[in-house]
């Protein structure tokens, strides 16, 4: 089943604030099935009932059954589920993720759901726990898509990942504009969050806090495949100001400070990119192995005649890479 | 002359009373018998320790840890009356009577309010007196700093500081 970001986008449109489709309901410490509820309630869907997430005026959210009869909004009296227990944030994004048609498996916690999709093979972690304004270059690259996944690592919550997010685009792509996301507990959705519950921050970094940082998944099925054509001259050694990339042919590159000896030597370096295939260039995203640092996108000028030597573009600053071997 | 005798007469019964409340709601001898102090700490969106903490007169406190604690579910300890004392102490410090209601989220008196911060219900019933403030800690506020610093100490004098602590699942 090919990647179907729409989808996944058109599911979140529906579903940010309210109950997923599978009628249940993420709460501490598992899973609350909406079918009791409904009962207990007087709530069937068959009337038209539904679980929406709604501001109070003392609390951030409550879950309460709702429905609109002839433009009227009615609700239960009742809360179906409080503030303390709402934990629905990636049962909401695991949703999303199998509606855009990726396998996954179905999960309330999002340190499980964030180290699955980053060791899954179809994706590309293009940051991992890094600052804001590190993954603001991401989102300036344009290679981070509507449908794509923020986890959400927090050193001084556990050390873990404690929150997920689904991202769901940009206004624009103008450089330094924010995107936004969606998710549960608190529901957000980029742009129309404040129109429901006052609150105003649903930028794909959500908020800075002390020790938090944030991952950014790719899911690379349905990126534009890197040309062989491309690959043929861009393989192999290059050096690049005082460091040196050894760009494979599946389509990544390493970069170390040690200078190779050989074409055939290979090395692990300590930073790792993934390379996207552009129009007329190339994009390398480059993360440090050991997570955190900076994010460095660069642009390499491609399908040039002298393929021994490439303009490549690191932010505003222009630099040439040298083939070695 | 007869109706003005009478308000004066129920104005000064009923400053009395006020008087009464609030000095028996906040004594610093006797504990009232009708003392329980009540405090919810709710969950925040990335994550934090949801407890309950009742304390009573005589020093018996229950615990309920329900998520991200290092105890969960329910617990008994007992502490000694002087801290009791000391709690309702630092209720009297703060002027919990006067204060407003709801602080930070959808209520008044907040600069700005911070984001992943829980919401804490704080309750006081004592010498007939009763009240509770829901406080949204990341209200920012010298009002809301002075709540924040006891709720932080009734955790401590309660003796439950050790549950309540925050704890995740790996």
């Amino acid at each position: 089943m090919p990647i179907d970001r729409a989808a996944a986008i058109t599911y979140a449109t529906k579903f940010w604030n309210r109950a997923c489709d599978d009628e249940k309901i993420a709460i501490t410490p598992g899973w609350l099935p909406l079918a009791d509820q409904r009962k207990h309630m007087h709530a069937p869907a068959s009337d038209g009932w539904e679980v929406f997430f709604v501001a109070t005026p003392t609390t951030k959210e409550t879950a309460v059954f709702r429905r609109t009869v002839n433009g009227v909004v009615e609700q239960k009296p009742h809360v179906v589920v409080t503030n303390d227990q709402l934990d629905d944030c990636t049962h909401y994004v695991s949703r999303c993720v199998v509606k855009e048609g990726i396998k996954v498996t179905e999960t309330f916690r999002a340190n499980e759901l964030i180290t699955s999709l980053i060791a899954a093979d179809s994706t590309k972690v293009l940051a991992e726990r890094v600052a804001r304004d590190e993954g603001q270059k991401i989102i300036d690259s344009s290679i981070f898509k509507p449908g794509d996944i923020i986890g959400f690592y927090n050193k001084s919550k556990g050390d873990r990942y404690s929150h997920s997010a689904m991202f769901t685009g940009p206004a624009t792509s103008t450089p330094g504009v924010v995107g936004g996301l969606t998710c549960h507990s608190s529901c957000r959705f980029g742009g129309l969050t404040k129109d429901w519950n006052g609150d105003a921050d649903d930028g794909w970094f959500l908020y800075e806090l002390d020790g938090q940082s944030y991952t950014l998944i790719h899911f690379s099925e349905d990126d534009a495949a890197l040309m062989p054509s491309t690959m043929k001259w861009l393989a192999g050694w290059w050096q690049v100001d005082k460091r040196f990339y050894f760009v494979e042919e599946r389509g990544s590159a390493r970069s170390t400070t040690r200078k190779p000896s050989s074409a055939r030597e290979t090395q692990h370096g300590d930073s790792r990119a993934y390379l996207f295939q552009g129009k007329d260039q190339v994009t390398f995203i480059w993360r440090s192995l050991h997570g955190g640092g900076a994010i460095q996108v660069e642009t390499w000028a491609a399908g040039i005649n002298d393929q021994t030597t490439v303009k490549v573009q690191i932010g505003s600053a222009q630099v040439v890479a040298r083939r070695m071997f | 002359m007869k109706t003005t005798l009478a308000t004066i007469i129920r104005c000064a019964i009923a400053s009395f009373g006020l008087l009464l409340v609030s000095t028996s709601a906040m004594s610093q001898d006797v504990i009232p018998l009708d003392t329980i102090v009540i405090l919810q700490s709710g969950a925040c969106e990335m994550g934090c320790p949801v407890y309950r903490i009742v304390i009573f007169a005589d020093g018996d406190v229950l615990f309920q840890g329900r998520s991200r604690v290092r105890r969960t579910g329910a617990a008994l300890t007992k502490i000694d009356p002087d801290r009791v004392q000391q709690i309702l102490e630092r209720f009297k410090q703060i002027d919990f009577n006067r204060i407003e209601d709801i602080y930070g989220l959808h209520g008044t008196g907040c600069t700005k309010t911070l984001p992943d911060q829980p919401i804490v219900i704080l309750s006081l019933s004592t010498g007939g007196f009763s009240k509770t403030v829901t406080h949204h800690r990341g209200c920012v506020s010298d009002v809301s700093k002075s709540i924040s610093l006891l709720e932080d100490s009734i955790v401590k004098l309660s003796n439950t500081g050790q549950w309540a602590k925050a704890q995740w699942a790996k």
